[in-house]
């Protein structure tokens, strides 16, 4: 792992190395190119950098309050795993600057140990996307992407917190780029003793520590023929301990260190737009079964993936696009069963976009999957946009999306199905919205059918996974935005309220942490002087078994968090953030509460 | 924006968010005085969650009433495993098995006198003689034995046994130990057999009795001058009765009744529970089925208390079925319990 983040940091060295000629024009470049795309028939929720300060401690915290996430988490900052739209947590496909980084093990991304403020931004997109990011994007996808600009010079954003519970919060952001290189180093560190208790539960969050740094090297090269070279590298690591319920319990923890690299080469002329990108990836765990000993169970992931789309515009209003995609993934040290599986996978996808006048847009796309050993469904989607009228928009999407067995349901031992076919689901999404002044309201209401669910269950004598039941969701999504510009203040509110019924087809119960409500809102006024903001998130009621126990389901919740940002120069900023003010008792995960009314206190020095 | 207009839409913001749907509570059970005219229910619990709970019901069955542990001890968490429940005069010994400890509550009231925490690895079962108290732990890896305590619960001796700590009785002024029976890997072939007593004058194994078969130990329970042992296999069930302050047995055997599960003594009568969910009762040397439970799920808990006959059919992720019988096969009553059912005390 050492030896090929040198490589990457020597590649960095490389092109900022290169010369700058002519002048081109401005553009920020991200590598996740589908994403815009699919704004055209999906939503897509966009998180600023400043938007993410508003929650520094960690993703699931972002997730949970400025979307329509549903984050379960086993305590703040310990393992989470999101669910939407009634999907599992395997069903949400974490994507790095396009690159999907769920595990190859879980099929889950590791929610608290990706990174949150080493990004410039991240991007919410409900509903289906296996065309475009492959496997696990059922239920929506998250993406967390890193931009880099030109002509800028050189430009910082440092920003440390400190908060409750021995919590801090940092990142340091640089870049610098001409109108040829551009440059970017972010690092990100945060750790926490995280003892907080709730005393109404007596729940005292024992061995609930952790610690994550990353460290993000970028650059980009541009050519003056329109082809652009750039790089993202980021190594990170963590460590996680798992909180007990008594103090008599064995403790225990778990390391986990990371690597990933993507090289991309944007190739445009006239008629004609290339993306070509390389990716490599790992991932390794050590678990210790009791934080004193020795580690006693090890393993490590390694996925090495070329990507590329090719467009053709020659036709007026008519975009052809081929992406074709192929991955090798593979597994070390996994302790039991299979000793090193691994597996290629290769994918082609034909999209079809097409203008009709000015009002009406489609798109349609199909993708076959040939993974090794395995047959995988056909894959389909098509999107359209209506502009109605000046005030009303229609987005249309319908799609077939699918996740793949992850390597513990293949070959976990004892009880891993070598037989398990892919999971698939198909999709269907209507987003109507209505623009008026400063006002958007939009409505997307959806239904989906997830079929051959994996599930482990008890076999004879093992647990054993299974291609079995269906499960069925719909519901709307409803997301109110306003923005208002008094002079030189600002006022922006953004909320989102999720409607979800989602039940299995079998036993024609509810899903279990699928609340049927969920509100999300924050509400910021800007003026010169600093930026004040607050938050708050309502959860219905929330089964936590299959069998719509209401003795064990969460109660209804209602949180709320504020801060205040206090301009105290032109480039540095104190802020000052509460979370919970009002004291609720509130879980996301049965069994462990979430703290109680909590602060952070930070400085930020933009330049 | 002036800043009262702020505030305004903050409240505003904030009366949208409390806008809520009905708030849902649990239950209200008042708990009623005592639990000594009932039956104590273990919910072993789910293993990874503090759900382990002991649900008390009465008599008549008409009061059933959950985590009777929590609700008299300030919603404290009993624990994730509750392995079992034995008595001695006014107190229950709860051992729990996740995290490893023993909380000792009065069995009337249920509130917590004492908790043992020391020398205990994963502790299952527990007997009383005298002033000492004999816990088995078993963690499957390097740890088989019988942990003594004193009448204070202070520390007194490990005994080490090389293969198991199960079961554990006292009768006759003795204490009976289980150490073989099955392990967790399929088709092991048992291999010391045995059962081991422990002299309460001196703490010291006086006397291992070695059983006469190849069928795994399944249960054991006494009355105050005997000891009995069920083992069976895919063949055969055999009942070993020992005459405690002897150690001699009589063996018995149950040609063709295959998978013996579960031992119960009732009203000086020996029953027993197949694993093709029959009811047994043994009359001398024989053995005749009672009922079958028509359980499709797996059977978990079972004893027989008076004239009725109680099983559980558990889940581990959410509440357990608890279905009682009468001695003739009729089912009285069917309630929900906690997580993992495993044991029926009468109190």
């Amino acid at each position: 792992m050492k030896h090929t983040y040198f490589l990457a940091l020597l590649f960095s060295a490389f092109t900022t190395v290169l010369h700058a000629q002519e002048t081109l024009i401005d553009t920020v470049y991200i590598s996740d190119i589908r994403l815009k795309d699919a704004e055209k028939s999906q939503k897509i929720i966009r998180i600023s950098k400043d938007e993410l300060l508003n929650n520094p401690v960690n993703l699931s915290e972002v997730l949970r309050f400025q979307t329509p996430f549903y984050i379960r988490e086993n305590g703040r900052g310990m393992a989470a795993s999101p669910s939407f739209r009634g999907t599992t947590a395997q069903q949400t496909a974490f994507l790095w600057n396009g690159i999907p980084v769920n595990s190859l093990f879980l099929g889950q991304a590791d929610v608290n140990n990706i990174g949150l403020l080493n990004y410039d931004h991240i991007a919410v997109k409900p509903g289906g996307g296996s065309i475009s990011y492959g496997s696990g994007a059922v239920g929506g996808s998250v993406h967390l992407n890193n931009s880099l600009s030109f002509n800028k010079g050189f430009n910082g954003d440092l920003f440390a917190e400190y908060g409750s519970f021995e919590t801090l919060n940092s990142s340091v952001k640089l870049n610098y780029n001409t109108d040829k290189v551009s440059f970017q180093l972010n690092t990100a560190y945060t750790e926490s003793e995280n003892d907080y208790d709730v005393p109404a539960l007596q729940y005292v969050n024992r061995n609930g520590k952790y610690r994550q740094q990353s460290f993000g090297l970028s650059s980009g090269y541009r050519f003056n023929t329109g082809d652009v070279l750039y790089f993202h590298s980021q190594m990170s690591d963590g460590l996680q301990y798992f909180p007990v319920f008594f103090e008599e319990d064995t403790k225990t923890k778990y390391i986990t260190q990371g690597f990933r690299s993507l090289l991309h080469w944007d190739h445009q002329n006239q008629h004609f737009s290339n993306h070509l990108k390389l990716a490599f990836l790992e991932e390794q765990f050590r678990h210790f079964a009791d934080i004193e000993k020795t580690e006693s169970t090890g393993s490590g992931g390694q996925l090495f993936m070329v990507k590329n789309d090719a467009s053709w515009t020659r036709i007026k209003n008519l975009v052809l696009i081929l992406q074709t995609e192929f991955q090798h993934q593979k597994a070390e040290g996994f302790q039991s069963g299979k000793s090193n599986p691994k597996r290629n996978l290769g994918a082609a996808a034909l999209v079809v976009k097409k203008q009709w006048g000015k009002s009406i847009y489609t798109e349609g796309a199909i993708r076959k999957d040939f993974i090794e050993n395995m047959n995988s469904p056909l894959l389909f989607s098509f999107g359209s946009q209506i502009k109605a009228a000046p005030f009303y928009t229609i987005k249309l999407n319908i799609s077939k999306n699918f996740r793949i067995p992850t390597f513990n349901d293949l070959y976990w031992e004892p009880g891993g199905n070598p037989d398990l076919k892919p999971e698939h689901s198909v999709q269907i999404e209507l987003g109507n919205e209505f623009q008026y002044k400063n006002f958007t309201l939009e409505i997307v209401p959806y239904y989906l059918r997830v079929s051959d669910l994996i599930q482990w269950m008890p076999g004879n004598t093992i647990w054993t996974p299974f291609n079995t039941n269906e499960a069925e969701s719909y519901g709307a999504e409803v997301y109110g935005n306003f923005f208002a510009k008094i002079g030189n203040h600002q006022l922006k509110l953004k909320s989102a309220y999720t409607y979800a019924l989602s039940k299995d087809l079998e036993t024609q119960k509810s899903l279990m942490y699928v609340p049927k409500h969920k509100f999300s809102g924050t509400a910021s006024f800007m003026t010169k002087f600093g930026s004040i903001f607050i938050q708050g998130m309502f959860t219905g009621l929330t089964f936590t078994s299959t069998d719509e126990n209401r003795r064990t389901a969460l109660n209804p919740s209602t949180v709320i968090n504020a801060g205040v940002q206090i301009t105290l120069s032109p480039h540095l900023q104190l802020g000052i953030r509460a979370n919970n003010i009002f004291n609720e008792v509130y879980q996301t995960s049965q069994h462990y509460p979430m703290p109680f009314r909590n602060f952070g206190i930070s400085l930020r020095s933009q330049f | 924006m002036k800043f009262s207009k702020l505030i305004t839409v903050g409240l505003a913001l904030t009366a949208i968010f409390m806008t809520s749907c009905e708030r849902h509570d649990p239950e209200d059970e008042t708990p009623i005085s005592g639990y000594e005219n009932g039956i104590l229910i273990t919910n072993e619990g789910g293993f990874s969650t503090p759900t382990a709970s002991v649900s008390f019901l009465s008599n008549d069955f008409s009061v059933n009433e959950s985590d009777i542990f929590a609700k008299n001890n300030n919603s404290e968490k009993l624990g994730n495993v509750l392995q079992s429940i034995s008595f001695k005069g006014d107190l229950a010994y709860l051992v729990v098995n996740k995290p490893s400890k023993i909380e000792i509550v009065n069995r009337n009231n249920f509130q917590k006198k004492g908790t043992i925490t020391t020398n205990l690895d994963q502790p299952r079962y527990i007997a009383f003689h005298g002033n000492h108290t004999y816990v088995t732990n078993n963690n499957f890896f390097d740890v088989k034995k019988v942990s003594v305590f004193d009448a204070g619960n202070q520390f007194v001796k490990d005994i080490h046994f090389p293969r198991y700590a199960e079961k554990i009785t006292s009768s006759g002024g003795y204490i009976y130990v289980q150490t073989d029976g099955v392990d967790y890997t399929p088709n092991e072939v048992p291999t010391g057999h045995s059962i081991s007593r422990i002299n309460p004058a001196n703490n010291e194994v006086d006397k291992e009795i070695i059983l006469t078969d190849n069928a795994p130990i399944r249960d054991m329970v006494s009355d105050q001058n005997f000891v009995y042992v069920l083992t069976s296999d895919d063949q055969n069930t055999y009942l070993y009765t020992i005459t405690a302050d002897s150690g001699i047995f009589n063996k018995t055997q149950f040609s063709g009744i295959t998978q013996a599960r579960n031992l119960a003594l009732n009203e000086g009568k020996i029953y027993f529970f197949t694993g093709d969910n029959t009811v047994h009762a043994v009359t001398g040397n024989t053995s005749a089925p009672l009922f079958h439970t028509n359980s499709s799920a797996y059977v978990y808990g079972f004893n027989v208390i008076g004239p009725h006959v109680f099983i559980s059919e558990p889940s581990f992720t959410s509440d357990s079925t608890v279905k009682i019988f009468n001695l003739s096969g009729a089912l009285v009553k069917t309630l929900s319990s906690g997580i993992g059912t495993n044991g029926f005390y009468k109190n």
